[in-house]
Order: C-alpha cells, then structure tokens, then sequence
C-alpha cells in the first residue's frame, strides 16, 4: 500500500497523455502495418493477410526508385546545406557583433513560417520561366550578365531535388545556428585562452579545441535535420505541387491514399518512412534519454 | 504563496549562462581586431539574404499586380490594400477561423494534459519507469504518414472527416509529447529547495502544482502554449487529408489558392503574409525557446 502511495498519484497524472499518444500514435501504426501487409487494394473490399509482398512488389512500380532517389538527393543537400550555413552563422555570431540580438531574429523568423506560407517566395524566386518572363533568381542572374547561372530549378529532371533542398536549408539555418552558437559558447573560454597563449591562431583554437567539442551537437543535428527531411510533403507541395518531377515519397503515399485509393500500397510507403525515420529518432531519443539520466536529471 | 508570481522569467540556470555571456562578450576577445569587423559583414550580409524573402512577400502584397511582376522588385511603389480585399473576398474567413479554432482548441487542451504528465515524470522516483513512460511519449515523432490512413478511415467511420474538433483532437496528441518534454525541462529546472519547503509544510501534491510549481513556470507554459500554437497554425498534412469544405484551414485555402492563382505574385503574397503574421507574431515572442522546443530539450 505504501509503494502504490508513491507511484500512483504519478500515473494518474501521467495516464491521459499516455492513453492519447497510445490510441493515436500506437494503435495507428499498428493498424497501417496490418493495412501494409494486407491485399487491400481497394477502400472497401475484404482483406487477407499476404505478409511481406507488398513490400517487395513496390519496388516495381515506376514512380517508387525515383521518389526514393528524389528524397535521398534533397537530404543530402538540405543536412549538408543546413549544417553548414548554421555552423558558419554560429561562428559568425561567436565573434561577438555589434547586433547580435536582431540577427538572431532575422535568422530565425523562417522558422516560425511555414513551407506553405514561404511557398509564394520561393516559386518567385526559382521560377524556371524563360528569360523574357524570368522572375526571381533567374532575372537577378541575366541583370547581372550571369547568363550562365540561368537555370531551371527544381523542374531539372536529373538534379532538381537540390534545388528544391534552398528553402528548406533557409528555414532551418538559423534554427542550427542557435544550436551551434550554444555549443560554441558553452566551449570554456579558458580552455581557449590557454590555447591561444600557447601561440595558437584564431582558426586553429576553433579547429583543434572548439570543434572536437561539437560533436554532440553535430550529432543532433544530423539526426533532426535528417528526419525532417525524410517526411517532407508540405514544401514539395506548395512548390512543385503533385508534379512528378519533384516526387516524394510522402506525396507519392498521399496520392495513392487519396487519389488512387488503394489502401494497401499507401500503408506499405507509410511503414517504408517509418522505419526510415525511426532509424533516426529512435537511437537519437535513447541517446539524449541517457545523456539527460548521466547529467544527474 | 500569490506573489510567487514575482519569479524571474529566466529560471537560475539559464540566467547564469545569460550572464556569463554578457561577461565574456563585452571584454571582447579581441576588442580592436580587424577580422571582427569581416566576421559583422558577412553576418549582416546573410541577414539581408535571409530578410529578403520575408521582406518581398510582405512588400509585395501590397502592390498591384503589374508592380509585383516588374525585376528587379521596386521598393518605391503606393501601397494598395486591394489584394488583401481580394483574398478576404474569396472567404478567407472561415479558414482563419478554422485554423484559429483548431490552433488554441489544441494548444489549450495539449497544456492542461502536457502539465501533470510532467510534473509527474520529472519527480517520478523510479528512473527506468520513468525513463520508459518519456520514451513512449517521445516516438510522436514518428512520422504522420505513418498514422495518416487508420486516422482517415477511422474518422470516416466516426463521421467526424472535415470536423474542426476532430482535427484539434489529432493536434492535441501532436503536441503533447512536446509540451511534456518542455515543461519538463523548465520543471528539471526548479530550485529544488522550494519544491521541499512547501513539502515541508505540509503541501499535498495537488496543493502543491497549484500554488507553488505553476506560478513558478508560468513564463515556460506561456513559451511551450506559443509553440504548440505555431504547430498547429502551420500544420498542413493532417488538415488536407482529414478535412474538405467545412473544416479546411489556412494552409489548405493557401494551397488551393496557389493552385489557382499561379502567377498572381501580389495576391498570393497577401494571402500569404496574412497566413504568416499570428506566427511570426508568435514566433518573435517565443523565439528563444522555439530552439528548445524543436530539440526537445536536448540542447538548450
């Protein structure tokens, strides 16, 4: 009785989140893994459990290696891209600038707006329009005498994803940039001051003492700018809309849900990202659990 | 035990580092070293970059469509509010209201579950049950897509597909694993010499939250309410598969409307901007734990 006394309050208090997250987060990806393993290929229709064989056969359809290849060249660029104009404005705003505080907000508002929202900016500037009608970037580039840099954006059948990676990489720069300032300055600064006394430059105290340090930091962010990028569906939208040059595998899984409606395959996609995505989450959570636990919380 | 109301905004940790930083900045490093000046002009250099977009589409709504289509974008124009009286024309009203519905609904439901569960986790005795009912908690971020189709067909079923309570209902468990985590982290926070005061005296736990922890991390709800609204005012996958004509939301309309209007740059940014400001607005006054709450406290 006197054990119940001091853990029960604390389920109480616990158990109407743990029952909302179990139905609505739980009990759905049961109930998707069951859908994808069943033939449901049609909304209403009995189904029988085939195991595995949707899993196998998307690999044949035609739209499914491309929406992959496009969601592995947008993460690469978009982690590459976030990772380091965050680190490089992080290491900026360590210098100490005169503003500090208002670039701080300037970097950061994108963050606040959604992919939705930012949308009209970005279909101005990337417009692949020819030049007579070239809006945005491509009319900066021809003002300029760039002629060269005239592109076609994300309509680039071989490497537009990378383009499509720019507003993405803009949104979230200054959110990795705050990231990266809070480790540059949690770096003791006698550590470099004994550096530097001991006759080292400027950009070989951040090389060989700030940077070792960052690693933990690196880390997170890699594995939250990562998983982000592997959901995408709301930027593709709103900038390339349903077109398949720009297919996801979010949007691909929507359209099949949605518009094919076919039950089956949407579930199969949905649980492909899902293990993709905890392939990210899962060990960042057990990693920052542990850390928390060892920092004695 | 009212006036504890007075506690400062910043909780004693945050404050220290605030502190050491100021102290560590203004001595300056190096105070007339040349290359700081290189560093400033790069630094503002990106921020005009990074403005520019905002600044465009703000500026742009505000101009007739000939003005908005000439490049390089004039500056220097009579700004004009009929692309604004265009979008609110095409009944942009009822999916403002939509959105605010769906934004507080949740926001205000997801605090009220996010505060007990945490307070309950950060004093939990039992570190593995502990540890065990945070991971739980933890895995929303598993992806929607993963739970977008069973929700589908279940409101289906339910009859609730394009209802606004519903949408809220499916907010709510979106952000509640992040309001928990955050007000545990401000919890974690707490001098714990008040926390056995009070138990000292006699305090029962509801007692306790009420009169104690609450007025103490009222500022970090305030923080952890922003951000859960800013979520839910942009979220766009849930609102376009589960609502239609009724309950459709901001991003929805936004959507259609770009869809619509291709390449009327004026009134797209004007939608737009109006779609943006409640979260800029919001963003600019929760900007500081904006951070904390997309890392789930994992670097502060």
């Amino acid at each position: 009785m006197k054990r119940a006394r001091t853990w029960l309050p604390g389920l109480l208090l616990v158990s109407p989140s743990i029952l909302l997250i179990g139905v609505f987060v739980y009990g759905m990806i049961g109930w998707n893994l069951r859908l994808a393993l069943s033939d449901q290929h049609r909304p209403i229709q009995d189904a029988d459990f085939v195991g595995l064989v949707n899993f196998i056969e998307l690999w044949d359809e035609a739209r499914w290696p491309g929406a992959v290849r496009n969601a592995v060249i947008f993460t690469v660029v978009f982690v590459g891209g976030a990772l380091f104009m965050g680190w490089l404005l992080g290491l900026l705003l360590d210098k100490g600038i005169k503003g500090e505080a208002t670039l701080r907000t300037i970097y950061l508002a994108p963050m606040a707006v959604s992919f939705i929202a930012t949308g009209v900016v970005w279909r101005w500037l990337m417009n692949p329009a020819p030049a007579d009608r070239a809006t945005g970037l491509n009319a900066l580039f021809v003002e300029l005498n760039l002629d060269f840099l005239v592109n076609n954006w994300w309509t680039n059948p071989e490497f537009g994803m990378a383009a499509m990676a720019l507003p993405a990489i803009w949104q979230l720069s200054g959110y990795i940039m705050a990231l990266f300032l809070a480790g540059f300055r949690g770096v003791s600064e006698d550590l470099r001051e004994a550096a530097r006394v001991d006759g080292c430059s400027e950009w070989r105290v951040y090389l060989y003492i700030v940077m070792p340090q960052l690693r933990p930091v690196t880390l997170s962010v890699v594995i939250i700018l990562g998983h982000m990028s592997l959901k995408v569906f709301d930027l593709i939208i709103a900038i390339a809309g349903q077109q398949i040059i720009a297919d996801v595998p979010a949007v691909y899984m929507w359209q099949m849900v949605f518009e094919v409606r076919d039950p089956a395959v949407g579930a199969t996609i949905a649980s492909y990202m899902l293990i993709a995505v905890a392939a990210f989450v899962v060990p960042y959570l057990i990693w920052s659990i542990r850390k928390e636990r060892s920092e004695g919380r | 035990m009212t006036t504890a109301v007075a506690v400062p905004t910043e909780t004693s940790r945050t404050a220290g580092t605030r502190a050491r930083r100021r102290q560590r900045r203004r001595p300056s490093r190096h105070p007339d070293r040349p290359r700081m000046s290189v560093a400033g002009i790069l630094a503002w250099g990106a921020g005009l970059l990074f403005f520019f977009p905002v600044l465009w589409m703000f500026t742009t709504g505000f101009k007739q469509e000939a003005e908005a289509s000439t490049d390089p974008p004039t500056f220097l124009f009579l700004p004009t509010l009929d692309q604004y009286r265009a979008v609110l024309g095409r009944d942009f009203v009822p999916y403002l209201l939509n959105s605010l519905t769906a934004s507080v609904l949740s926001t205000v439901l997801a605090i009220v579950l996010a505060v007990p569960a945490a307070y309950a986790l950060s004093l939990a005795k039992i570190p593995r049950w502990r540890d065990s009912l945070f991971f739980f908690i933890s895995t929303k971020l598993l992806p929607p897509v993963a739970m977008i189709l069973p929700l589908y067909v279940l409101a289906t079923n339910l009859g609730v597909l394009d209802n606004v309570t519903a949408l809220a209902m499916i907010y709510t468990a979106m952000n509640a694993p992040l309001a928990v985590w955050m007000i545990r982290s401000f919890l974690a926070e707490l001098p714990k010499a008040v926390l056995e005061a009070a138990r000292v005296d006699g305090a029962t736990w509801s007692v306790e939250i009420r009169s104690v922890i609450l007025p103490m991390i009222a500022p970090g709800i305030a923080a952890t309410a922003l951000i859960c609204f800013i979520f839910a005012w942009n979220e766009f996958f849930f609102a376009v598969s589960l609502t239609a004509t009724q309950a459709a939301t901001v991003p929805v309309f936004l959507v259609g409307f770009i869809t619509g209007e291709g390449l009327f740059w004026a009134r797209l940014s004007a939608a737009s901007t109006m779609a943006a400001l409640p979260v800029i607005l919001a963003g600019w006054s929760a900007q500081r734990w904006l951070v904390r709450g997309l890392s789930l406290g994992a670097v502060k």
